[in-house]
């Protein structure tokens, strides 16, 4: 822009130095030809146009020449105020302080400020958004990881079971081969049976039918003996009658006896005929009483072999029944025997199945079980996919925090909010303790928060009360010197907020990084340097 | 001592004699009936007609034991009796027993 303002005013000395050279070389000319005769009006004429000349080149091209000299320094100072403006936007902005650049866009050109202060908060809103997206990411890939180490964990459980239920499966096949086998053994047994059944059968119907011709023969004893019965009682009634004769004979014996004696003399051959013939009734009587008593015993075998016959009759009949029910019995047994073979057979083909239904269940769950730990194995890289997912989540996350937002989220913004503050209070300094546990409360993610003076050496450190971690855990004192801490070096050089990348924590032995914030006294010296522990994954789930 | 011949029977287990000729019949039956003139005698066994039996005459003792008139005791087949007085029979031995 000097350059051209130089360029415009150099324009209308340049007109006059070269005229004034014309002037002179046509001058010169004119007072050489004059000298040689050349006549005096010519001369004359040449100073008229010459000044001529000259009055029209100040008024046309000089003056106008000044005045746009004069607007190209007016330009060239607005340009110069918004180049300022421009560096500091930029400087403010290459430090990632959205909310400084902001600030100083203000003085920016009234034609490019509202652009640059939109484009600016369109740029905080990305950040925000990018923030948000981050914390999102961070959130579901923890809950990935979480989700994927449970299922891992699941997996390799599952891979176990089914490594327990394949052992299972081939005990089972070979329990399944031990049973078709016994099945076999079981159906030739029972065909076996069958076959002694079929035989048992065959004799039993045999002994049944032997039974019933002992049967018929005993009936036709009987019917033998209750006609041998029959004839006894007609016998006794034969015998009742001749003892009823002898009787009557002994009676008329002796009533021929006593009319014997009554005849006296001539009655004695008469009594002696009449006693012989009473002994013949006596005796008559005494054999049919022999008979009897024959007959009686005769009668009593009868009946003893009519009641033996009857018994016998009856025994048979149970006999007749047992061998019937044992006939019946023996042919349900064979019956039953017959569907136990064929059940055993059908068994010994059914188990033969499941054997090799088995084998083809145990080489599949192999199968599965490879599929299970190479998904466990998968799982297993998915989750460490998903942790590196979170901690590039967090890596993004830090990245937009490097930006100073105007928001509750941004860490630089709490840094330096609290920075200001402890900066307007610079000198009276007796309550930091306070104030830190205060701002510890307000921000439960954070750690520690701490103060150095510009030299690096420690003036407070306040751990947030909620860790409650003894004294003994504190890694620093006040006083010690943390001048090379990484963070206090940064805040130094850039004289601005700054964070640490994540780093494990001395305190707490988790990921954390370092906010570090410049202190300024309100005349704008720099009084100290403030630091905070953030507490990374406490600072996730804030965020989220 | 000899009287002429006797009815020997069994009554009451014992065994007792009338004289054959008192007695005018002998009826068979459930229990043979011996029949005198004026009364009828039961009997659980007729023994026989005893043509010759020895008999002694009632002696003071035998009236302890056996209260009733009899022709005495006789004795037949080493088995002792009472002879029984026709007229004279117990109402013990008579049908229509008590």
């Amino acid at each position: 822009m000097k350059e051209q303002e130089t360029n415009w005013s150099t324009v209308p000395v340049f007109g006059v130095v070269l005229s004034g050279l014309l002037g002179l070389l046509g001058f010169t000319g004119i007072l050489v030809g004059t000298h040689y005769g050349l006549p005096r009006w010519i001369l004359d004429t040449y100073f008229v146009v010459a000044l001529g000349i000259l009055g029209l080149y100040v008024g046309v091209v000089l003056q106008p020449a000044r005045r746009m000299s004069r607007r190209f320094a007016r330009i060239a100072t607005h340009a110069e105020k918004a180049e300022r403006a421009f560096d500091h936007v930029l400087k403010h902005l290459q430090a990632g302080d959205l909310v400084a650049a902001q600030e100083a866009a203000r003085q920016l050109p009234p034609q490019v400020a509202p652009q640059f202060l939109a484009a600016s908060r369109a740029v905080g809103a990305l950040v925000q958004q990018i923030l948000a997206s981050s914390v999102d990411i961070a959130v579901a890939g923890q809950e990935v990881h979480n989700t994927a180490s449970e299922l891992a964990s699941g997996s390799s459980e599952q891979a176990a079971a089914v490594v327990e239920i394949t052992a299972t499966m081939e005990e089972l096949a070979r329990t399944a081969a031990q049973i078709a086998t016994n099945a076999a053994n079981q159906a030739d047994l029972a065909a076996q049976a069958e076959e002694a059944g079929t035989m048992g059968a065959a004799a039993v119907e045999d002994a049944v039918r032997g039974v019933e011709e002992v049967q018929k023969r005993i009936s036709a004893i009987a019917t033998r003996a209750d006609s041998l019965g029959t004839r006894s009682r007609e016998i006794y009634r034969v015998l009742d009658l001749i003892t009823e004769i002898a009787q009557e004979t002994h009676i008329l014996a002796l009533n021929a006896a006593i009319e014997a004696t009554a005849a006296g003399e001539h009655g004695r051959r008469f009594s002696v005929v009449a006693d012989e013939v009473r002994r013949l009734a006596e005796r008559s009587r005494e054999s049919v009483e022999s008979v009897r008593t024959l007959l009686e015993e005769f009668s009593a075998s009868i009946r003893a072999t009519v009641v033996a016959t009857e018994e016998s009759s009856k025994e048979v009949a149970k006999v007749w029944e047992r061998a019937r029910a044992a006939a019946a019995s023996i042919e349900q047994l064979r019956s039953a025997v017959s569907e136990t073979a064929h059940a055993a057979r059908e068994i010994s083909l059914a188990t033969q199945q499941q054997r090799t239904a088995s084998d083809q269940v145990v080489l599949t769950l192999k199968e599965v079980s490879q599929v299970i730990q190479k998904m466990a194995e998968g799982l297993k890289a998915f989750s460490a996919t998903a942790e590196r997912l979170n901690q590039l989540a967090l890596s993004i996350q830090l990245l937009t925090q490097s930006f100073h937002l105007d928001s509750p989220r941004s860490v630089k913004h709490i840094a330096q909010t609290l920075a200001d503050a402890l900066g307007s209070e610079a000198g009276h300094w007796e309550a930091l303790d306070s104030t830190f546990t205060q701002a510890l409360k307000q921000h439960r993610f954070l750690e520690t928060a701490f103060l150095t003076d510009p030299e690096g050496n420690l003036v407070a450190f306040t751990v947030n009360p909620d860790l409650r971690l003894p004294d003994t855990a504190i890694p620093v004192a006040v006083g010690q010197n943390l001048s090379e801490r990484p963070w206090f070096q940064a805040v130094m050089r850039d004289k601005r907020t700054t964070l640490t990348p994540v780093y494990t924590s001395l305190l707490t032995g988790q990921k954390c990084f370092t906010v570090a914030a410049p202190v300024h006294d309100p005349q704008g010296r720099l009084v100290g340097v403030l630091g905070l522990d953030v507490n990374a994954a406490s600072w996730t789930k804030i965020v989220a | 001592m000899s009287g002429g011949a006797y009815l020997l029977f069994r009554r009451f287990g014992c065994l007792w004699a009338l004289p054959a000729k008192h007695v005018t019949a002998i009826f068979s039956g459930p229990k043979p009936e011996i029949h005198l003139s004026h009364a009828t005698v039961p009997a659980d066994e007729i023994v026989g007609v005893c043509a010759e039996l020895q008999r002694v005459n009632p002696a003071r003792t035998l009236g302890a034991f056996w209260p009733y008139p009899c022709q005495g005791l006789g004795v037949f087949a080493k088995e002792p009796m009472v002879v029984l007085l026709p007229d004279a029979l117990p109402p013990l031995l008579c049908k229509g027993e008590p």
